[in-house]
């Protein structure tokens, strides 16, 4: 179908564009097949903070006071 | 018994010779990524579910993050971070790149590990053969078709083999 459009519009095409009409390569591809692209969990920054959520055992219940003492 | 108690571990990382400590318990995953420094295997799931971890020990592919560090003693490990030969691509990797089966990526080092231990004991594979290789390695973007076909070029590409 695309052929056919070619020759409607011949003389407003040009068809030596850079990109279109062309396949390419997506800008992150090469890190996605090395493995490199770095996610939320590759980076380790230094004094880096730790976060662990923990959830109530009860569901409908009053919060009186948090025991941190083994974080 | 000191259950955090630590025990020296050596093994083959990408063919060179790697020791350091491990705590009881620890998988080989976390050992990869927090203290050999190596990202490629990805932290999925973490409970076997999901392949992103997925290595290959002594050729065959086994779930990192179900396996225990100790166990690798003495034994080759190999992560996507050890599949090219210098500067040139993997034709696995390659093949992954020109058939766009890597969309966000967390899962790639995964498939493409899978991948390399299917071509490595079967040059030729059919497309069954490949569907059943990636079966444990899970894509949640790419529906999977550029990923088979992909593996499929990098089969049919005839590339040197060792």
């Amino acid at each position: 179908m695309l052929e056919l459009r070619k020759d409607l519009f011949a003389d407003e095409r040009d068809d030596n564009l850079k990109e279109i009409g062309k396949g390419t390569q997506r800008q992150d591809m090469l890190g996605h097949v090395t493995g490199t692209s770095p996610y939320f969990d590759d980076h380790k920054l230094q004094g880096m903070l730790h976060l662990k959520v923990v959830r109530s055992t009860h569901s409908h219940a009053r919060l009186r006071r948090i025991d941190t003492s083994e974080a | 018994v000191n259950v955090m108690a630590k025990t020296a571990l050596q093994f083959r990382h990408n063919g060179r010779e790697t020791a350091t400590f491990v705590e009881g318990g620890a998988n080989l995953l976390m050992v990869l990524r927090d203290q050999i420094g190596d990202m490629t295997a990805k932290f999925g799931c973490a409970q076997g579910g999901c392949g992103a971890c997925t290595v290959l020990i002594d050729g065959e592919p086994y779930l990192a993050c179900l396996m225990l560090a100790e166990s690798v003693e003495g034994r080759s490990v190999e992560t996507l971070d050890g599949i090219r030969s210098g500067p040139n691509l993997h034709p696995l990797q390659r093949a992954f790149a020109d058939n766009f089966a890597a969309q966000c990526g967390y899962c790639t080092p995964g498939m493409l590990m899978a991948a390399k231990a299917l071509l490595d004991r079967n040059p030729q594979p059919s497309r069954a053969e490949v569907v059943e290789a990636i079966s444990g390695n899970i894509c949640r973007c790419t529906g999977y078709e550029p990923i088979i076909n992909a593996v499929l070029a990098a089969a049919s590409g005839g590339r040197a083999r060792a």
